[in-house]
């Protein structure tokens, strides 16, 4: 299909190439250079979408990010995009979009009967309606969801890649048009390290916009062109387009979204889709421009409704002719440029009507010497149409600007370019803890002081005009570089415009006065993607809202994926001429983090799947792959859970796996124990006050178990300590205590200990252990090692030898966490499969059998062994834990004195025990909780909870341990654990000890 | 009982693959230099019998300037906390080291632990080096100061890493053997669009390198 | 996100820091001469100041130290950094 609404020339799209689109269904044709906005309009087509509350229909308003209304649903399956703005999609061959928010499309939409009930949908529809009636939320919900829904985010996962850089520079300028650039060419000559980052793909901003202008002689768009070479030819210059700098955070850090594949058809893309910078900028210029206001009369939503400064863009910029006659509406000067373009452009420009009575500047001369109307003094009180313009109603404005008088007449247009101002874009300037201050004289919102070190720089700092712009860009720009970089620089270069810009003041017009009250004529749009109007805003006033804030929350007012950049500042001016405060005092809402949407993915980058967290591995992890392990997450390491053999499920691979140790021999990879070298005279004092235990005592090569408490009083790690020697321990922790417990040592050794002459080092990684358990470990090791004296006397429990296992020197511990007869083999990680490889080979002979974590839980819960982070959750003291023997007499502790707080004392406390099911064959579920009778009325008392359950093989029966109240003086007492599906499952409390009580079986 | 000793650097399961033996330049190219001595040592450098002790096992002065490394012939010597370094051996002489620190040290305050096994080092070459550690290093790698001599630890994705730039193309990177096979992954996933190329061998460190590195310690 | 001067290695992000709450809190000498009340205000009770705060922070991802800072918990800004055992400036304790 003929782009039919293209002008004959110009523009800065490539007219040799043509690319083929498909909007709604139906296919049209475009230029590389269009957006998918300029290529809909170069089409014809006006009607992109239908408004979200009312089903208005409505069409293209701006030409950026400010955009409100054409909103798209952008490709489809998983690399759908939803609520895409046309205005910013660059066109490429293939690409496929249609609107959302109507179905089965804008031209027919059966969801525009909302329209008829409009009047019952007032501001705070949804707060009034679902507050009360309460039933009614569910059946309004339904309707609102379907009505509403913008776009529809992907089902399937994204196929994309993202990723994620860091960046430090001396300056970083955000914005690459007129004053960006000049500030980058500033600080890049002045040898600063420089990022330029655009949200376009193409840098310069409105200077690709302007028609006639010229910078130091040449076309601005041409002065861009080169600006951009020049910086590209510096070293120390790093140029981001399509890089949209979102958040200003502490300390200068700034977070910009670069896409940098979504212009290229889908089959052409490769790479990340798009890159999060992450930007410490030792010096930042904010030349973030300005973003055009809409001026608000009635029905100013209707397609063919467009800012004066899009106009320009579509009509300049992309080669667009957007209508047959114009009328231009505007309160200022820049406005005229609109019809000037019109008008070279060939399209019939009806009228300029302007606000002020008598507009004398150099832009309205030069269009009433172009021989086009001007009707001063007066407004467009309303556009008329169906589903696009068709005319508007121009009537004239008092002096006080509250009134419109006189006849109504009747201009016929199929375009009406508006302007009712500009409003500097300080959303990152607020960002960075500035607050916006109000200029009365300039009618707008400007960056206040600075709280970090950036400045502002053009139009987002109120210059409206060119050479302003390029005068304190450059400015900025060579200031950012001295501040930044400490050195005395040249002074900035200075930009000549042509023609000059100067401009008339504006005539601040925040609501254009109707012939009817508010909420009774045509409405008047204010936020076109909430559909909240003028009349909503006065409402709220008149219920008593004050606070912007609260009208924002009340009306919806700025709430859609445009966060208000349109409508914001003529709602914010609406309420305070109706509280008969001024605009300061009103106050605009947060200007929050992100400028413009961010994906999830730019937000995640490259750490999904299986980098999303670090997986640890052990020394012996392909072992466990080709011995058919199923791996656990135990913190962050991947430990093998067990090792099923052919036809086997959990339940009986870990039922062998636990005879095995019981009755032969297993073996269990327990390197991801933390570890830590304790070196230092003052090493036992210093074990003596982070352990509950005493350590002074214990002889050089032997080994104790300790139980380390917060100040507290309760549980945070526990593991066995070796004495090495007189000076020298070695500390064992939990695997995901390590990290933990070492940088608490560490922490108390630094700041309240520093005379201890104690150093740690972690040698977790560095040593590869493997646990050697049951009644035949013995044999094995005797087998394995040679050098060391297996015998009971020689080697007894809870001691250490060194010796060389399988050639290598290894420490080897005679530890259980088990309960049976066990070692430990320690050795240098390098040679931590070949020791382990040799243990196995060692082992065959009595048939030894490696297990993994599940085994090992059932093993030390037949023990009665706790696991910290599982039967202890924090609030668990040793005392509670029954194990008050290895709480040392005497000598001080951290968290000793917790332990004597009233609290803790109390007999009531949840304490360890031990469950014993009526059914043995029944296993609690981990974390059921205990009641005395779930029969009880609702809320049953609770009682405890259970922390470990296992079906033990060796006892033939299910065990379990809880934390029950005033436990340890219960035991004999049944109880119930109710389950989700109403069962009750009986059991009686029991010393938390099932197997060997007394300690034999390790003790052989 | 098997008499050959098999000895596995972290990432052995990596270098096992079919590597590049000739890359082009402009690739990014990664080795591992596996198996070297790795020692912790820990003491008091105002403590003159420490320092004297350790200069004398090291052949050179431990470097008591924050971030910074010294070398000694074949020892490479890590700055990493004001009483905390770490000395980088042949696998070979580990042994050798350790004995004569300890021997030095008799009766003086002080740690020697050999963590051999515990970390491993990594040497990425080419000029996108920098580029790819950005990615996930907050750290400002192009900083002026952050060049040969120098060292620094900081985190590369969620790993916490030791970096000691060889200079404009070169990085080595000392990480924990338990993180080094997801370093690993990170690092050739992130290096994707920069030509990622698995050589095989060691990193061509070379002794002129090493003496232009030990040249710009101050 | 800040950037931490740490004592030892300069500026760097936050991201390579650990926190470590309230500075100067003094373990004390006699746990057993203090009332439950007095061992509670050691163990649970800490400032929250809108202004400057003195807190430990440590260079977990770099030289493993411990150290304090003083910051302000309106304005984030670090005022200044001190070792361990070094005195807290008077104004702000
Ligand atoms: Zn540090």
């Amino acid at each position: 299909m003929s782009q039919r609404h293209r002008l004959a020339q110009g523009g800065r799209i490539d007219r040799t190439r043509r690319l083929t689109f498909t909007f709604n269904g139906r296919s049209y044709e475009g230029h590389p250079g269009d957006t998918l906005a300029s290529a809909l309009l170069a089409n014809g087509v006006t009607l992109v979408a239908r408004s979200w509350k009312y089903h208005r229909p409505r069409g293209i308003v701006a030409c950026g990010v400010e955009e409100p209304n054409a909103v798209v649903q952008l490709e489809t399956g998983a690399r759908t995009v939803p609520n895409a703005r046309a205005t910013e999609v660059e066109l490429y061959e293939g690409l496929v979009a249609s609107s959302v928010n109507c179905w089965p499309g804008p031209e027919l939409d059966l969801m525009a009967a909302a329209r008829l009930f409009s009047r019952l949908m007032p501001a705070g529809f949804y707060y009034k309606t679902f507050m009360w009636p309460k039933g009614l939320w569910m059946k309004y919900e339904h309707y609102i969801r379907k009505a509403s829904g913008l776009g529809h985010s992907p089902t399937e996962p994204d196929p994309d890649a993202y990723d994620k850089m860091n960046a430090h520079c001396d300056v970083l300028v955000a914005g690459g048009g007129p004053a960006g650039l000049a500030a980058a060419l500033a600080a890049g000559k002045a040898g600063a390290r420089v990022i330029l980052a655009d949200q376009q793909a193409e840098f310069g901003g409105t200077l690709l916009s302007l028609r006639e202008t010229a910078i130091d002689g040449i076309p601005a768009a041409q002065w861009a062109g080169q600006a951009v070479q020049r910086l590209s030819a510096m070293a120390n210059v790093r140029l981001l387009a399509r890089s949209t700098v979102f958040g200003y955070h502490d300390e200068n850090f700034l977070t910009i979204a670069q896409r940098r594949t979504d212009h290229l058809p889908p089959g052409e893309r490769s790479g990340a889709r798009e890159r999060t910078w992450r930007v410490r900028a030792k010096q930042v210029v904010l030349a973030t421009g300005a973003l055009e206001r809409p001026l608000v009369f009635g029905d100013n939503d209707l397609p063919g409704v467009m800012l004066a400064s899009a106009v320009s863009c579509f009509t300049n910029r992309h080669g667009v002719r957007l209508g047959g006659r114009a009328v231009v509406f505007t309160n200022n000067d820049g406005a005229y440029a609109a019809a000037l373009d019109l008008h070279a452009a060939g399209v019939e420009v009806a009228a300029v009507v302007d606000a002020r009575p008598a507009p004398e500047g150099a832009l309205p001369r030069l269009v009433r010497d172009a021989g086009i109307e001007v009707v001063q003094g007066a407004v467009v009180t309303r556009a008329r149409g169906a589903k696009r313009l068709t005319g508007a109603h121009v009537m004239a404005l008092d002096e006080g600007g509250e009134r419109v008088h006189g006849p109504v007449r009747t201009i016929d247009c199929d375009l009406l370019a508006m302007s009712g101002g500009w409003s500097p874009a300080v959303h990152l300037h607020a960002q960075s803890n500035g607050r916006p201050r109000y200029d009365e004289a300039r009618a707008c919102f400007v960056p206040g002081a600075s709280n970090q070190a950036q400045r502002s720089a053009g139009a987002c700092n109120g210059r409206f005009d060119l050479e302003s712009c390029l005068a304190e860009g450059a400015a900025s720009g060579l200031e950012a570089a001295r501040l930044a970089c400490a050195a005395a620089l040249p002074v900035a270069p200075r930009h000549s415009v042509s023609p000059a810009t100067r401009e008339e003041p504006l005539r601040p017009l925040w609501l254009v006065p109707a012939t009817q009250p508010p909420g009774h004529g045509a409405k008047q749009f204010v936020d076109p993607q909430n559909d909240v109007a003028a009349s909503d805003i006065l409402l709220a006033a008149r219920e008593g809202y004050r606070s912007i804030e609260h009208v924002k929350r009340y009306t919806a007012l700025g709430f859609g994926t445009d966060q208000g950049k349109l409508g914001n500042i003529n709602g914010m001016a609406i309420l305070a001429q109706a509280l008969g405060q001024t605009i300061a005092e009103t106050g605009t809402t947060t200007f929050r983090p992100n400028y413009t949407p961010v994906t999830f993915g730019a937000i995640a980058g490259p750490d999904l799947g299986e980098l999303f967290e670090p997986v640890r591995k052990t020394a012996m992890h392909a072992w466990h792959e080709e011995n058919g392990a199923l791996f656990e997450n135990v913190g962050q390491w991947k430990r093998p859970w067990y090792f099923p053999r052919a036809g086997e499920d959990l339940h009986s691979a870990v039922n062998r796996e636990c005879l095995a140790a019981r009755t032969g021999v297993g073996i269990m990879d327990a390197s991801t124990l933390g570890k830590i070298d304790i070196k230092g005279p003052d090493a036992a004092t210093f074990l003596n006050l982070v352990y509950t235990n005493a350590w002074s005592k214990l002889a050089v090569g032997r080994c104790r178990y300790g139980i380390m408490l917060d100040e507290n009083g309760m549980v945070m790690d526990d593991g066995v300590t070796t004495r090495l020697g007189e000076n020298h321990f070695l500390m064992t922790t939990t695997t995901g205590g390590a990290a933990r417990v070492m940088a608490w040592l560490e922490r108390w050794l630094q700041t309240e200990w520093p005379h201890f002459k104690v150093y740690l080092t972690s040698v977790t990684d560095h040593l590869a252990t493997a646990a050697v358990v049951g009644p035949k470990s013995r044999d094995v090791l005797r087998a394995a090692c040679t050098d060391i004296d297996f015998s009971p006397e020689a080697f007894p429990f809870m001691s250490y030898r060194e010796g060389t296992v399988a050639g290598v020197h290894a420490i080897v511990t005679r530890i259980s966490f088990s309960g049976e007869l066990a070692y430990e083999v320690n050795v240098c990680a390098n040679l931590g499969r070949h020791v382990w490889n040799a243990l196995i080979e060692a082992g065959k002979p009595f048939g030894i059998t490696p297990y993994g974590t599940e085994a090992m839980h059932v093993l030390r819960a037949e023990k009665g062994f706790i696991i910290v982070g599982q039967d202890t959750d924090g609030s668990v003291t040793p005392v509670d834990l029954g194990m008050d023997w290895i709480i040392g007499k005497g000598k001080d502790f951290i968290g000793r004195r917790s332990l004597h707080r009233s609290d803790t004392r109390r007999e009531d406390r949840k304490q360890l025990v031990g469950l014993l099911t009526e059914d043995p064959k029944t296993v609690l579920p981990e974390g059921g909780q205990v009641v005395k009778d779930a029969s009880a009325p609702v809320p049953v008392p609770m009682e405890g909870h259970v922390t470990s359950s296992y079906f033990s093989a060796f006892l033939d029966r299910s065990i379990a341990l809880a934390l029950v109240k005033g436990g340890a003086k219960r035991h004999g007492e049944e109880v119930q654990v109710p389950l989700a599906d109403g069962r009750v499952l009986r059991a009686t409390i029991a010393p938390p000890v099932f197997v060997d009580a007394e300690g034999a079986r390790q003790n052989v | 009982m098997s008499e050959r000793i098999l000895q596995q650097a972290p990432l052995a399961h990596v270098s096992a693959r079919p590597g590049a033996a000739v890359a082009p330049v402009t690739a990014l190219r990664y080795f591992e230099n596996g198996l070297r001595g790795h020692i912790n040592l820990r003491g008091d450098p105002t403590d003159a019998r420490f320092a004297a002790a350790a200069e004398r096992a090291l052949g050179a002065a431990l470097p008591t300037a924050a971030n910074t490394t010294r070398i000694a012939g074949d020892i490479i010597v890590y700055w990493l906390g004001p009483d905390e370094w770490l000395a980088v051996t042949p696998g070979e002489r580990e042994q050798e080291v350790v004995n004569a620190l300890r021997s030095g040290l008799d009766g003086v305050h002080s740690s020697v632990t050999p963590v051999t096994g515990g970390q491993t080092v990594l040497v990425l070459r080419g000029t996108h080096a920098r580029d790819l550690l950005a990615k996930g290093c907050p750290f400002d790698l192009h900083s002026p100061g952050f060049r040969p001599g120098a060292c620094a630890q900081t985190h590369l994705a969620k790993a916490g890493v030791l970096l000691r730039p060889l200079g404009d193309d070169g990085m080595e990177i000392i990480v924990r053997r338990s993180f080094a096979d997801y370093l690993y992954k990170w690092l050739e996933t992130a290096a994707a669009e920069y030509g990622w190329v698995h050589a095989t061998g060691e990193a061509p460190e070379s002794r002129a390198h090493l003496a232009n590195a030990q040249n710009t310690v101050t | 996100m800040l950037i931490i001067p740490c004592p030892w290695c300069g500026p760097r992000e936050q991201t390579e820091f650990a926190y470590g709450g309230e500075a100067h809190i003094v373990r004390p000498k006699d746990p057993d001469a203090l009332s439950d009340e007095q061992w509670g205000d050691y163990v649970f009770m800490r400032r929250n100041p809108k202004g400057r705060l003195l807190e430990q922070w440590a260079h977990a991802f770099g030289c493993r130290r411990w150290f304090n800072v003083e910051r302000d918990t309106v304005s984030y800004a670090i005022t200044r950094v001190y070792k361990p055992g070094e005195p807290a400036p008077e104004e702000a304790r």
